[in-house]
């Protein structure tokens, strides 16, 4: 974020130089007490006097490379990562998975201007078949570049994610409880979610962050099973349709420690890309709080999509919604238990009874503040039905 | 069909516009925002490897540098630059010491990261203040998280428990 700067070293650098100058001086006064003949003793006191200003040269020099900001070593590329391996015993599966691993890189090109990435492999496994079906992929999650334009603003350009939500840019597994991801913030909020564009974030007074992004567009199916479902509306910035643009803006407070409320509102003229003969516009609503205190955690989100338009209204997927609340308590600083209960339902808009529901209860174990080993059991209800328990295991660096 | 509003790339036009108005917060600014008006003299102090090894007992934090940038206030208290790392990068912090080792202020003077730089915040970082030797001073324990910038909040924190066991260990 912002560059502010230590500008001890200016300081301490004139001191240094104004030694060396007197040192010089020192040198002059010696030459020519020599060359008049001043007595031996008095230029054997000129030759210690130079002696010594030698050495505070020495010492100020010293000095002067200690007192640099950068003396703990800013670092000019990073590697960081994360990654989760899955048991999921479920009415639908029983496997083993490693889910996620995930690689980050940075470099910082100045004070001002830095890059970021994220890669990932998914499901530990990728070949490319001809039929078509490989078990994994290889993903690019995030790639940009951020450039400071004042200490509270920065502009970015790339590829990003979105700002929305609560796990979508936090992702992490030691950050979260339960096993896989939240249903809501999957199948309403299409977490992990990336697009290609610009944006600019900062602070419009302390503790309340804004986000405006202009970025590539969702792309639904406009028929079949998925029609008009978000999440497999996702591009993913790989030779996306660019015909119509997303418009993202979000709002964070975070002025009081332990508290973060936030709200996102994403548009976007036509959801199908300009596929249908009449547009679909779309509306995305999202809210959320996240409250720490002591061992007291809580959060909550609701989001929901808008889409207008006559095909999505015929299949009940003008409306799409979902909201949970998850509290949790840490029994130690490295053992937590939490409950969720979510509800969702991609077909609101008409009077199908298509809402899901599931009820997470489990615990995470840190051994380490960057690694964590989870449980949890899951009971679905509504349309869904698939109730068993969840193991992973986790890190980040 | 390209419908890209022509303000779409106002944000590339504001980076090329703007990218040198960056504002420096000095360590000469740092101190007078914590101690203003006062003298301050610099005293840099390298540990010992036994005052290291002690700090590390106290606080529970590896020391990495030995080096303890100080500065001796006049009208009493103490003025130290530190740094710990966020996420990947260095964060470094000013943190102004009461004559009686208590946590007068703190003030971020260079974060380096895309993400967690709210741990620049005021409200967040006048949770230190009045901190001893005597406190936790722990993430999630008497020191509150902020979502999304849970690596930077403890290591700050950590860093601030670090410096307070620097006081009581080698400046006292």
């Amino acid at each position: 974020m912002t560059k502010l700067y230590l500008h001890q070293t200016a300081g301490t650098v004139t001191e240094w130089r104004a030694g060396a100058t007197f040192n010089r001086g020192a040198l002059v006064i010696a030459t020519i007490a020599a060359l008049l003949g001043v007595p031996a003793q008095a230029a054997s006191t000129l030759e210690q006097q130079v002696e010594r200003l030698g050495k505070e040269v020495d010492e100020l020099k010293q000095k002067a490379e200690t007192a640099r900001p950068d003396s703990g070593g800013s670092r000019k590329t990073t590697i960081g990562g994360y990654g989760e391996l899955h048991y999921n015993h479920l009415d639908s599966k029983n496997e083993i998975d490693f889910h996620r691993f995930v690689l980050f890189f940075g470099h910082n090109f100045t004070d001002r201007i830095r890059f970021y990435s994220e890669f990932e492999l998914e499901h530990a496994f990728v070949r490319d078949t001809p039929s078509g079906t490989p078990r994994g992929e290889v993903e690019l999650e995030q790639a940009f570049l951020d450039f400071d334009l004042t200490g509270n603003h920065t502009a970015r350009g790339g590829l990003f994610l979105i700002p929305v939500g609560i796990l979508n840019e936090f992702h992490e597994p030691p950050t979260f409880y339960g096993v896989e991801r939240n249903p809501v913030e999957t199948n309403i909020v299409p977490s992990t979610w990336w697009e290609g564009g610009a944006a600019v974030y900062g602070d419009l007074m302390p503790g309340l962050r804004y986000d405006f992004a202009v970025t590539s567009g969702l792309a639904v199916a406009t028929s079949g099973a998925n029609a008009f479902l978000i999440r497999n509306g996702r591009q993913k910035v790989s030779n996306a349709v660019a015909n119509d643009p997303a418009y993202t803006a979000r709002l964070k407070w975070t002025g009081m420690p332990g508290v973060e409320l936030a709200t996102t509102l994403q548009y976007q003229q036509d959801v199908t890309q300009s596929a249908l003969a009449d547009s679909v516009s779309a509306l995305l609503t999202e809210a959320h709080a996240v409250f720490t205190r002591g061992p007291f955690g809580l959060r909550a989100l609701y989001a929901q999509w808008n889409l207008d338009g006559a095909a999505p209204e015929a299949v009940g997927r003008d409306k799409q919604r979902g909201w949970y609340v998850e509290p949790s308590f840490k029994i130690t600083p490295k053992f937590g238990v939490f409950a969720r209960y979510n509800e969702w339902d991609n077909q609101a808009g008409n009077a199908t009874d298509s809402k899901k529901k599931q009820t997470d209860v489990g615990f995470n174990y840190w051994p380490h503040e960057q690694v964590v080993i989870k449980v949890d059991m899951q009971n679905q209800s509504g349309t869904v039905n698939d109730d068993g328990f969840n193991v992973g295991i986790g890190y980040m660096f | 069909m390209n419908r890209y509003a022509p303000w779409v790339w106002l944000p590339v036009a504001a980076i090329s516009t703007s990218v040198y108005a960056t504002t420096y917060l000095t360590v000469e600014q740092a101190q007078q925002t914590i101690f203003p008006g006062a003298t301050l003299t610099q005293a840099f102090v390298t540990l010992t490897d036994d005052q290291k090894r002690e700090i590390e007992r106290r606080s529970g934090v590896e020391v990495s540098n030995k080096e303890v940038r100080l500065w001796k206030v006049g009208s009493g208290g103490y003025f130290i630059v530190d740094e710990v790392i966020g996420k990947h990068e260095f964060i470094t912090y000013a943190i102004g010491l009461n004559a009686d080792g208590s946590v007068k202020q703190i003030e971020i003077v260079v974060y380096r990261e895309s993400y967690g730089y709210e741990v620049r915040n005021a409200a967040w970082r006048r949770q230190f203040v009045g901190k001893t030797t005597g406190d936790a001073v722990r993430l999630n324990q008497d020191i509150r998280n902020i979502s999304g910038a849970t690596l930077s909040s403890r290591h700050v924190a950590d860093g601030v428990r670090r410096v307070l066991a620097t006081y009581v260990v080698a400046l006292k």
